[in-house]
């Protein structure tokens, strides 16, 4: 074995542990609104869009307001300094990312999952 | 019936094919026969299968699940051919059809150089995998199989029709070529296990290098073209963002990028051959593994992209076929560890095959922190660990250091002899270079580029293109077939400084505006004209082009971003399509946030009993007090005449009135009898009726208020949009193409040397590397 190539390895083996290692200390976690809601850490929570609750986007100040319910039943109302996602009325599950802050989640990114194809339903099938 | 027999057919011939190829390899004669003509029995069996698929599609027979999901009559013939491909059934049969073709057109190659056995085998091999996949979820079932309820042959009038968002060209080019590149990468793995089983660990190199550029090429403009769609079209802001989907896509090209340095190392020095079997084998299992990650819906939550469950059948399938070649590959490689020959090769530090060979681990380690952040939610649940993502900001702070060192190598290494240098003589020619860079880095600093990192990069971008240039300019003349590599080179130094500089120097705001206001944006003024309705031909959207006028001092030009609603979600929000201005130095985005309809005086919403505003005068108010249900009289042709009773009260008098609306029965239509109220002042019609049919005593009542005799007032639109200015986006997609075009130019390169070793085969392996030597490289 060659010096060299012993002193790539570790420059790799090196390079591969901090991107570990950063990757870890950035990472982003999933969670529950409950959690969420009492450690006050950054997380990714998903849930269902309530449509019946208040969402409204406010163009003037650029915050889009809704709420969800998370797949335990609790609900939260999220605030998100943005556009409201292009197909956020489609999606059959939203996931936001971001805090709680004063009594509600704090988004700092949705993402929509939308169905780029939309199964299909039985009912749908005599509709069409 | 026909389709499935037809799918079935293919996955027999798939298998007939693989087993006797394999069997050929040691008994030869009369089993390599069958196994070609087991081929060919494939392709044709797929390509009636996908004949058949596309045939039921252009008929409309939505009998089949597949093509009622996804198609429907109002499709133009392009949009309508592409539904071929638009679910998971038939991006798999496309993906087959692809490999089969290029199948098709690799055995007479490989026959030339008595590869045929084995390279084919495993080819078809993977094609087994693909029509197990089709057979077991075929585009070929039934509404009535699909859904327990459905009559048997009950013939669906209309198909669901596709995604308005994949509606335009880009879905008719993007797939396909993707898939193609996907589909291609099949031949380099097929050659490093032929060249396991066959004991030939170099010969395999030249003989597969053709179709390595060639995957590489294509799948990397395929990649290109999926973030243009996204830019043009789909007006996410840029054409990268780290998403799984694309992440994935990107992970085999670099693989296979590295693999082609590494293979042109091999050729010089006989060394690396090991590495090189990896990396093909490498490769393509990262096809198989993109795949995995965005078919088999495992990335649930981390993708803006959607990944509907395929269920359960799809996910095992995929599984197993990358567990099957990582295994199989894995085993074979090991199996030949020993017998593979260690040249001695200890690469000097300054020789060219030592920096073709960082550069290369490079590649990789751009590769592996892609693959790792990618996998990371998947990765921390295997372990034991929370589940997490990886902030998309990650990639970028990893990745652009290794792009610098990466730029500064793609360039210096090409003044690098093989085995030895004279370090003063690379100083001195490398020294115009350095220069140019530094004068560029200097210039960027004035144009706005702030950190030293960003400086870097820019330094190394103009560096490597400095030299790359000049290296075009003095091959292209002398042996234009060489000219591919420093072609390529000039690609990804454009593509970085323009993914630069529109990414980290993009300028962005949030513009607000009512029809006919103005707005700034930097020494823009955007002005909301008006919109005009387009494509009024279709019954099933109301799609306007807004027109935006844009100007600057003497110049002015219009901007048309594109707001869209569709039945496909039933017109309850919009569809979305950017408006874009291209300067050869930077673009113009106007990416649409919102469009909200407003009335100065909005029409009113009452229950019975509710005393509302009236909004035209807040001195009065209306009450509903009762509906007056419609009488025989009512009827007349298709309308209903519906009452409401109302009383208007003001501050010195009450008037109470019935009021009429028109219901037409067939368009659904309300049509209001506006009635006066001379002593109040204005018109009040009974615009619409909200039945609430679980109480009906719930049932609202819509009213809206006009001047006297006056006209209604009509609404007024707000837009919002995100206007941005992206420096130099130019370069990206004039970058890509130039890398693509870099490796195609390289396969005539390849392709040349190749029929000179084709001479050789015979002679011994020493001598073979001396006339690859001779052949290829004229540049030294």
């Amino acid at each position: 074995m060659n010096n060299r190539y012993l002193i790539g390895g570790v420059v790799i083996l090196l390079f591969v542990a901090i991107a570990i290692y950063s990757f870890n200390d950035k990472k982003v976690g999933y969670s529950d609104i409950e959690t969420a809601s009492t450690s006050g850490e950054t997380v990714q929570v998903s849930g269902i869009w309530l449509k019946e609750m208040q969402t409204e986007y406010n163009s003037i100040d650029n915050i889009f307001t809704f709420h969800i319910k998370d797949d335990n039943g609790t609900e939260t109302k999220v605030i998100y300094e943005g556009a409201k996602p292009n197909n956020f009325e489609l999606a059959d599950k939203i996931v936001v990312k971001g805090k709680f802050q004063e009594g509600h989640f704090q988004a700092s990114q949705i993402l929509t999952k939308c169905p780029s194809k939309y199964e299909g339903k039985e009912e749908d099938v005599y509709k069409s | 019936m026909t389709g499935k027999i037809l799918v079935y057919i293919t996955l027999f011939a798939s298998l007939s094919s693989t087993i006797f190829y394999l069997i050929a390899a040691n008994k030869g004669g009369v089993f390599q026969k069958i196994a070609r003509l087991s081929y060919y029995a494939l392709t044709a069996s797929i390509v009636m299968v996908s004949m058949y698929l596309l045939s039921e599609i252009l008929s409309h027979n939505f009998q089949y699940t597949y093509i009622w999901e996804y198609s429907s009559k109002e499709l133009p013939h392009n949009l309508l051919t592409a539904t071929f491909y638009a679910g998971q059934e038939g991006s798999f049969l496309l993906w087959g059809l692809l490999l089969t073709l290029i199948g098709y057109f690799l055995m007479p190659y490989v026959q030339k150089y008595d590869y045929e056995n084995y390279v084919m085998g495993f080819y078809s091999l993977i094609l087994v995998f693909i029509t197990v996949i089709l057979a077991l979820k075929s585009p070929f079932e039934y509404v009535w199989e699909s859904f327990p309820n459905i009559p048997v042959g009950h013939l669906p009038e209309n198909g669901r029709g596709l995604n308005p968002i994949l509606q335009n060209y880009w879905i008719t080019i993007h797939p396909p070529i993707l898939f193609a590149g996907y589909s291609a990468m099949s031949v380099p793995f097929a050659f490093a296990m032929a060249a396991l089983a066959k004991r030939d660990y170099r010969n395999w190199m030249n003989v597969s290098m053709p179709w390595l550029l060639f995957a590489t090429g294509i799948l990397g403009f395929g990649i290109m073209l999926g973030g243009f769609w996204a830019y043009e079209t789909l007006g996410w802001g840029g054409f990268w963002a780290w998403d799984p989907v694309e992440n994935s896509s990107l992970i085999p090209w670099l693989i296979a990028v590295a693999l082609v340095h590494t293979m042109l190392v091999s050729k010089k020095t006989g060394g690396l051959l090991k590495t090189n079997i990896f990396l093909a084998i490498f490769a393509f299992v990262a096809v198989l593994y993109a795949t995995f990650l965005t078919r088999s819906g495992v990335l649930g939550d981390s993708s803006v992209h959607s990944f509907v469950s395929p269920g359960q059948t799809v996910y095992n399938l995929l599984l197993i076929m990358m567990l099957t070649f990582i295994v199989l590959s894995t085993v074979g490689l090991f199996m030949r560890l020993r017998d593979m020959p260690n040249p001695k090769s200890s690469f000097k530090m300054n020789s060219k095959e030592f920096g073709l060979s960082i550069g290369s681990v490079i590649i990789l380690l751009i590769a592996f922190i892609v693959l790792l952040g990618t996998s990371w939610p998947i990765l921390l649940p295997l372990l034991g660990m929370e589940k997490s993502v990886i902030e998309p900001q990650m990639y970028d702070q990893f990745n652009l250091p290794l792009a610098i060192v990466l730029l500064f190598l793609n360039s210096s290494i090409l003044y690098f002899n093989w085995k030895r240098n004279d370090t003063n003589t690379l100083l001195k020619k490398t020294f115009p270079a350095l220069i140019f860079g530094v004068f560029a880095a200097i210039v960027s600093s004035f144009l706005g580029i702030n950190k030293a990192q960003d400086m870097l990069l820019v330094f190394a971008a103009f560096f490597s293109l400095f030299i790359n240039f000049s290296f075009v300019a003095k091959t292209i003349s002398k042996s234009p077939s060489l000219v591919g590599a420093y072609v390529a080179h000039v690609g990804i130094g454009l593509l970085i400084l323009g993914a630069l500089f529109s990414g980290a120097y993009e300028v962005k705001e949030q513009i607000r505006l009512e029809q006919g206001q103005e707005a700034k944006f930097l020494d823009y003024t955007i002005k909301f004209e008006d919109k005009e309705q387009i494509e009024r031909h279709w019954q099933d959207r109301e799609k306007y082009r807004y027109n935006f006028k844009i100007t600057k001092g003497d110049e002015s030009f219009y901007v048309h971003p594109i707001v869209y609603w569709s039945d496909f979600n039933k017109r309850e929000a919009p569809f979305f399509e950017p408006g874009i201005h291209t300067y050869a130095s930077k673009d113009l985005y106007f990416s649409p946030y919102s469009i909200e309809t407003k009335y100065k005086h909005p029409p009113i919403v009452v229950s019975k009993n509710m005393k509302t505003n009236v909004t035209i005068d807040t001195n009065y108010s209306l009450q509903l007090l009762k509906f007056i249900m419609p009488g025989p009289e009512s009827f007349s042709g298709s309308q209903i005449k519906f009452g409401s009773y109302v009383r208007i009260s003001g501050k010195d008098f009450v008037i109470e009135d019935t009021l009429y609306t028109l219901i037409d029965q067939e368009s659904g239509f309300n049509i209001p009898v506006w009635k006066t109220f001379a002593e109040a002042g204005f018109d009040v019609g009974f615009m619409q009726l909200d039945v609430d049919k679980e109480n009906l005593g719930e049932s609202k009542a819509v009213y809206a208020f006009r001047q006297i005799g006056g006209v209604m007032e009509r609404p007024y639109e707000i837009f919002t949009l995100e206007a941005s200015s992206k420096p130099l986006i130019l370069l990206v997609w004039f970058g890509t193409i130039l890398i693509a075009l870099g490796f195609f130019f390289s396969i005539y390169k390849y392709v040349k040397s190749n029929n000179k070793i084709k001479l050789a085969m015979k002679k011994s392996e020493e001598e073979e590397i001396l006339v690859a030597n001779t052949s290829i490289d004229a540049t030294e």
